[in-house]
């Protein structure tokens, strides 16, 4: 439905949006992942109209809309502060859309009440903007561009200024109201968690670039990059050689043992220097060396950190190497994580199976 | 609006005590001086700052001054123009500034501070050296665009503060819901800028309401403003007319405030109201522009005038019987009149000037002589009046009116009769005189009481004179011509060197105070009537002269103004009770002791450094 061709932003000097390909399917709720910085709201605005593309071509529907002012796409926007207008009420707030096209007055006070109650506001129609809290305004901004039922909604970053708790029920909100209308959404986020819970599919974006554009499933299991694998979720990395290959093994040795694992780039050849990734809730640790179908390393508890849900280890190998263990709390014994102490001497196990293998 | 922008909070700043005390003292300040004015509005007495009890009678004569109501008339059209045009400028402006690139952008931007920063007068002095050049005639047009010039910039960075403070996405929103761009600036980007726009609106009102430099510069004679008016009648002494003027320019612009108050406030009555308001203004507008439109289209006779120095009945009358509508411009000094007459096509038919400035006129050849065929009724002027130093031919002057400079005091006070100048040095009353802020009456009499000549332009007299005016400076209260009869009414000064209309002001009302001509003579001032070279209607002013010097309307016109005239057939017709009233018409005066000031060339200059450091002590 939405194809981005080529589209490349630069202000002087500064690339701030490499050329880029993306099409996006009819229905999809398409997030944009990126750290401060990286270029989504640049991106965003250039498929909304507000900027124009240095170079490439945007495509809506097989049409051209590359030069299409943003008061003719089809295309909706919900702004990363909201910009509700401030001298409107909610009422009026919503209905904007509407009103600038001369829908009759009848039709109007229809479904702005539609809207409202879709975003669970029925009843605030009289307030200003400035008497809502930050959830209440984000809810006028979705129904004030929802109520136009625009091919594509952009949404940019609506959560961040929520806290944790509503941000995660919005969410929930937001993926059921995205399905009962069927509209397309693209997302733009910071937080991965939004992104993998919300999104049909994920595309990872650093420096202006797509790092990778896949499922949530597969964005973090299968992290196609070394920024991938860090970005989302986190990752422990080390370098490695690649030993042995074939189609259904690959060899890797890593800090002077041989791993084997199954996973990973294919078009790999013994010899190639690769990184080696092991996310820390894949690991556990054991006084126990590994058994066969297991690889493990060697080493020290050197810090304990808690983090609510789990516990964080973090273990100094021999070789001078840290690595950090996720250990789920039924493990726990009052505050030790089954009753290690500092400085014990432990093994770092993961089943052959886990961990990936990326270009250097 | 405010309450739209921004969250309310509690902190409770600015609730301390002190703050509070600062608060109310400068209120203080910033109140008395209007207090004091709006008391002093509902004074019985014609002094500005003596109480003498309640009453109403200031309002009333000046809700009769037909010229006050075409001058508040004029400021209200001139007012009203430059809010809209102004605001619609600089709206424009500020928003070309803040939202589009081009070419001279920054020098634009920067040319806007020019009305703060550069004074007004040279504004003024500015617009009246092109229009003079591009030959534009003065008149609405000229004054509104000279506001409009001044006003539009400040419209500009008020607004160009607002948009600044802005966000840039509540257009992008707004554009990306399908609003156009017309729509976008209609629906969000005015409603923003509402309360900048409304403030514009008020801000320009009010300047121009106030403004007097740029007027003075920019308007034709038949455009006076308020604040012309004003000046020009406190020529003539502050009268209550003044404070009664302002008491209901306050009202007036506190009434327009509290308006537009309340429709600001959201609701359905308001949407009404402002509705309403808008038409009534709208309509208010086009009466008015028409009124003056249908003005325009009458023969009319422009006179550049003192203030309250001529009977309105007698315009009306004119007016009623020759179809001629008969406008006043008025003026506070020679200088101001000189000035009035003597740029571009300033659209004067006659102007009243004293000897001096008749000199002038007549040298540059400004003025033309009268064609005395055409003034039958000239045959009244007294003989002693036709041909005056600065008129030997008697062609080029109609006297008008004269006055007589002597000795005002308080009986109660001050040992009399007095008879003689010397009073004047007599240090029994010392610090308590007054002596005409004049500085060539001043010289002039000092000369006259040692004997000498002031025309004889001798240093050695002027050197004397001056030694004898230095003796009396320490027995003066001060130099002062325009509050004199205020300063008497207090007390504060028992005895004073006065024109005899002022004094006739202060005595008619309060018996106790005595205007003499002493015995040593005194200064005399004519007024007389000369017609301009660039008259656009001579003949409507010859007419007009002949009107007036009918002797029943002379008769008239001196009770009216109560200032002589040269005409002994008028006087006969006068009342007994100002024919014989000593202070109008002073007794024993005879032409020889009488002095009629001449201009005194290069010498002035002489004078003048010795009045500065008289004035310095
Ligand atoms: N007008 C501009 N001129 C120059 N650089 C710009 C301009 N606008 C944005 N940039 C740069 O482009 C980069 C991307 O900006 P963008 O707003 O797209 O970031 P973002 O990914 O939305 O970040 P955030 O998560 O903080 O909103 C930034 O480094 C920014 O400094
Ligand atoms: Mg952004």
């Amino acid at each position: 439905m939405l194809a981005l061709n080529a589209i490349s932003k630069r202000y002087g000097d500064v690339s701030v949006v490499e050329p880029l390909d993306l099409v996006i399917d009819e229905g999809e709720f398409f997030c944009i992942l990126g750290s401060s910085g990286c270029g989504k709201t640049t991106l965003l605005r250039m498929i909304a109209g507000f900027d124009r593309p240095t170079a490439g071509r945007i495509m809506l529907d097989g049409v051209d809309i590359t030069d299409v002012p943003p008061n003719h796409r089809d295309v909706n926007t919900v702004f990363q502060n909201y910009a509700l207008f401030p001298h409107y009420r909610v009422y009026d707030n919503v209905a904007y859309g509407l009103k600038v096209r001369k829908t009759p007055e009848a039709e109007i006070r229809d479904r702005v009440a539609a809207a409202l109650e879709l975003v669970g506001l029925s009843g605030f129609e009289r307030r200003m903007p400035a008497q809502l809290s930050g959830g209440q305004q984000q809810r006028v901004a979705l129904a004030r561009a929802l109520i136009n039922r625009p091919r594509l909604l952009l949404l940019d970053e609506p959560l961040s200024a929520l806290d944790r708790k509503t941000g995660e029920q919005m969410r929930q909100e937001l993926a059921d109201l995205q399905a009962r209308s069927g509209i397309t959404f693209v997302f733009v986020t910071h937080n991965q968690a939004e992104a993998l819970s919300m999104a049909s599919r994920v595309a990872v974006m650093n420096r202006g670039v797509f790092e990778q554009c896949s499922t949530p499933f597969e964005l973090y299991q299968r992290p196609q990059t070394r920024f991938v694998g860090d970005f989302v979720g986190s990752m422990n990395f080390f370098q490695g050689v690649v030993t042995e290959v074939s189609p259904d093994r690959l060899g890797v040795e890593v800090l002077g043992q041989s791993r084997i694992e199954r996973r990973g780039a294919s078009d790999l050849a013994p010899g190639d220097t690769v990184v080696f990734g092991l996310r820390p809730e894949q690991l556990r640790v054991s006084l126990l060396a590994p058994k066969d179908y297991e690889n493990g390393f060697f080493g020290q508890i050197e810090r304990t950190l808690f983090l609510g849900e789990a516990t964080q280890l973090s273990v100094r190998l021999k070789s001078g190497e840290r690595i950090d263990v996720k250990v789920p709390n039924y493990l726990m014994l009052e505050d030790k994580v089954m009753g290690l102490e500092q400085n014990e001497d432990v093994w770092v196990v993961w089943s052959k199976g886990s961990g990936v293998v990326l270009h250097a | 609006m405010s309450a739209q922008l921004g969250r309310r909070n509690d902190l409770g700043l600015g609730q301390g005590l002190a703050l509070k005390l600062l608060t109310a003292f400068c209120m203080l300040l910033l109140l008395a001086p209007l207090v004091v004015l709006v008391v002093y509005a509902f004074n019985d007495s014609r002094q500005v700052t003596v109480w003498q009890g309640f009453s109403l009678k200031w309002f009333a004569v000046t809700l009769q001054d037909r010229e006050i109501w075409f001058a508040f008339r004029n400021s209200l059209i001139i007012g009203g123009l430059n809010a809209v045009l102004a605001t619609i400028l600089g709206t424009m402006a500020a928003l070309a500034i803040a939202r589009h690139r081009f070419a001279g952008r920054q020098g634009f931007l920067n040319l806007l501070h020019y009305p703060v920063l550069l004074p007004e007068i040279i504004i003024g002095i500015a617009l009246l050296v092109l229009f003079v050049l591009l030959d534009v005639p003065r008149g609405f047009g000229t004054v509104v665009a000279g506001h409009v010039t001044f006003s539009f910039p400040l419209v500009a960075l008020l607004v160009l503060a607002r948009v600044g403070a802005m966000s840039r996405t509540l257009e992008e929103a707004s554009l990306d819901l399908g609003a156009s761009r017309w729509q976008t600036y209609r629906f969000v980007i005015l409603p923003a800028l509402a309360p900048a726009i409304v403030s514009g609106v008020l801000f320009c009102f009010t300047l121009s309401l106030d403004d007097f430099v740029i007027t003075l510069f920019t308007a034709s004679p038949d455009v006076t403003t308020l604040p012309l008016k004003v000046y020009s009648m406190v020529k003539f002494g502050l009268t209550p007319v003044i404070n009664v003027i302002s008491v209901l320019l306050i009202l007036f612009t506190l009434t327009v405030l509290l308006a537009i108050h309340w429709l600001q406030k959201e609701g359905p009555h308001q949407r009404w109201g402002i509705r309403l308001a808008g038409v009534m203004v709208a309509a208010l507008a086009v009466l008015m522009a028409t009124s003056i439109v249908a003005e325009r289209r009458q023969e009319t006779l422009v006179i550049a005038n003192w203030a309250d120095y001529i009977d309105p009945e007698l315009l009306r009358e004119f007016e009623s019987s020759t179809g001629v509508r008969v406008i006043m411009t008025h003026f506070s000094s020679d200088e101001e009149m000189l000035a009035k007459v003597s740029f571009g096509r300033p659209g004067i038919d006659l102007a009243m000037a004293t000897p001096v400035s008749m000199e002038i006129l007549r040298k540059s050849g400004l003025i033309v002589p009268f064609d005395g065929e055409r003034i039958p009724n000239l045959r009244y002027i007294d003989e002693d009046f036709r041909h005056l130093g600065s008129d030997p031919t008697g062609t080029y002057s109609v006297p008008y009116a004269y006055g007589l400079n002597g000795i005002l005091y308080n009986t109660r006070m001050v040992e009399g009769p007095i008879t003689s100048w010397w009073a004047m040095w007599d240090e029994r009353y010392a610090g308590r005189l007054i002596m005409l802020n004049d500085m060539m009456e001043a010289f002039w009499l000092a000369h006259h009481l040692l004997g000498y000549r002031l025309q004889d332009q001798r240093l050695d007299h002027l050197d004397e004179a001056y030694a004898l005016l230095k003796k009396q400076r320490p027995l003066l209260r001060k130099y002062e011509s325009d509050l004199v009869n205020d300063m008497l009414l207090s007390h504060e000064a028992v005895m004073a060197q006065a024109w005899n209309g002022q004094a006739h002001k202060l005595s008619s009302e309060h018996p106790e105070y005595r205007f003499v001509v002493p015995e040593e003579g005194a200064s005399l001032f004519i007024d007389s009537l000369v017609l301009l070279a660039s008259a656009p209607n001579p003949d409507a002013a010859h007419r007009f002269i002949d009107f007036l010097l009918a002797p029943e309307r002379s008769s008239q016109n001196m009770e009216a103004i109560l200032y002589p005239m040269p005409n002994a057939t008028a006087r006969a017709l006068l009342p007994p009770e100002i024919r014989d009233d000593t202070t109008i018409f002073p007794a024993g005066v005879d032409g020889k002791r009488l002095n009629i000031m001449s201009d005194p060339g290069d010498f002035r200059r002489q004078i003048q450094g010795r009045w500065e450091r008289l004035l310095a002590e």
